[in-house]
């Protein structure tokens, strides 16, 4: 009753095992070696994090929004 | 036909395991946030908690993974999976504050509806150090909150076990994107290799946990019974299953729990009806099979539920001989009385 799922569960996770460290290594080894900041966050690499004030100032600007 | 609404059962050990995890999640959360405001004194309320938040739910999640292989490595870790449902939807609970918290911070105060901002912001989609992960977050998310929402028995029984585990496999797409998501975006712009090998020991113990918990299955699924010219399958020696307890075996791919007590032989069944929990792994309690993960009970000898109770597994004939037990292969309809085998009269 059972075992199609078992297979199933055992088959997607030998296929996790593959992906998720390859993917977690590639991602790792494609770190910026000098960082820049991630486009969608807003945010500055390396830096504490921006107050509100700071968001609110960059919003006004129209700054880090498509 | 559908089940009706059955309000959750509350009882000491459900209660003790809620507060344990409620005060748990409150000190880590409040250590987390306490600790990140003396470091980072400029840092917004709104990121503290997004991070708070996000690593207390990654963190969670990851327990929630390694509860099923080491429940099957070593029945000791049985007490953690039997309320597992509550550490899910407080998982999920943790990764929706977190990610509104973060649509809120990095997404609200443009002129673009944030979730609409959330899936646009970023379209580099061809770079791994800028890919766009927020979006990652937002399915996995989303995956959770349908686990979540059907994580009562109510959904359990109106779905069946078998789709409602196809569901709530899910789980494992979801933390492959969550893994996604932290990989690309935490430790794109955190430097810290404590980061990067937490996350490394998480995804290593959540990986090797399921490989063995899946080599120690295999050994059952792969061991061949060997037949005889009545049709029985030769399954194990009596003394080769303890008293009160069974041995499992395969019959064409399917899982059959052998039980020993009192001087009988019954044979039903692996699957519990309930959350097709192994029922050869639990013992007999009062006379009756008790699945180790959630307590459902069985008569051995009809596999049916004792009064009031309704859920019926299948049952197999058995014989003993030679000091062996021996099984017919044909699964008898759920809920048909056998005669178990005698152990005296070898």
């Amino acid at each position: 009753m059972i075992q199609p799922l078992r297979t199933v569960h055992r088959q997607v996770f030998l296929l996790l095992t593959l992906a998720l460290p390859l993917l977690f290594v590639a991602g790792i080894r494609a770190r910026h070696w000098v960082l820049t900041p991630k486009p969608e966050s807003g945010q500055r690499a390396l830096a504490a994090p921006k107050t509100r004030k700071e968001l609110a100032a960059t919003a006004a600007r129209g700054e880090g929004r498509p | 036909m559908s089940h009706g609404y059955v309000a959750v059962g509350w009882n000491a050990q459900k209660r003790g395991y809620d507060v344990t995890l409620a005060c748990g999640v409150i000190l880590y959360v409040g250590t987390f946030v306490g600790l990140s405001a003396v470091l980072y004194p400029t840092a917004t309320a709104e990121t503290l908690l997004i991070r708070a938040l996000g690593s207390c739910a990654f963190l969670m999640l990851n327990v929630v993974l390694c509860i099923g292989p080491l429940c099957r490595l070593d029945s000791r870790f049985l007490p953690l999976l039997y309320n597992r449902r509550h550490l899910g939807v407080t998982t999920f609970l943790l990764g929706l504050g977190h990610g509104a918290f973060g649509l809120i911070q990095f997404h609200r105060l443009g002129n673009m509806d944030p979730l609409l901002s959330l899936f646009t912001a970023n379209r580099n989609y061809f770079s791994l150090a800028d890919f766009p992960f927020q979006p990652l977050g937002f399915l996995a998310l989303i995956i959770l909150f349908l686990m979540a929402a059907t994580s009562h028995d109510f959904w359990l029984r109106n779905l069946t076990p078998p789709v409602w585990k196809s569901l709530h496999m899910l789980v494992y797409l979801a933390y492959a994107l969550l893994v996604a998501h932290v990989t690309l975006g935490l430790l794109q712009s955190e430097r810290s290799r404590w980061l990067v090998g937490a996350m490394a020991i998480s995804l290593s113990a959540v990986i090797s946990l399921h490989l063995a918990a899946a080599l120690r299955e295999r050994k059952t699924d792969d061991a061949r019974l060997s037949p005889s010219g009545t049709g029985y399958l030769a399954a194990c020696p009596v003394e080769e299953i303890p008293e009160k307890y069974a041995k499992v075996v395969s019959v064409h791919g399917e899982r059959v729990a052998i039980f020993k007590f009192d001087g009988k032989i019954c044979a039903l069944s692996n699957v519990c009806r309930h959350q097709n929990g192994p029922l050869g792994e639990g013992k007999i309690v009062d006379g009756c099979v008790t699945c180790p993960w959630h307590g459902y009970q069985y008569l051995p000898e009809s596999g049916a539920s004792p009064p009031p109770f309704t859920e019926k597994v299948s049952t197999f004939r058995t014989k003993l001989a030679d000091g062996m037990v021996w099984l017919d292969p044909n699964p008898l309809p759920p809920g048909s009385r056998v005669e178990p085998s005698r152990i005296e009269s070898v």
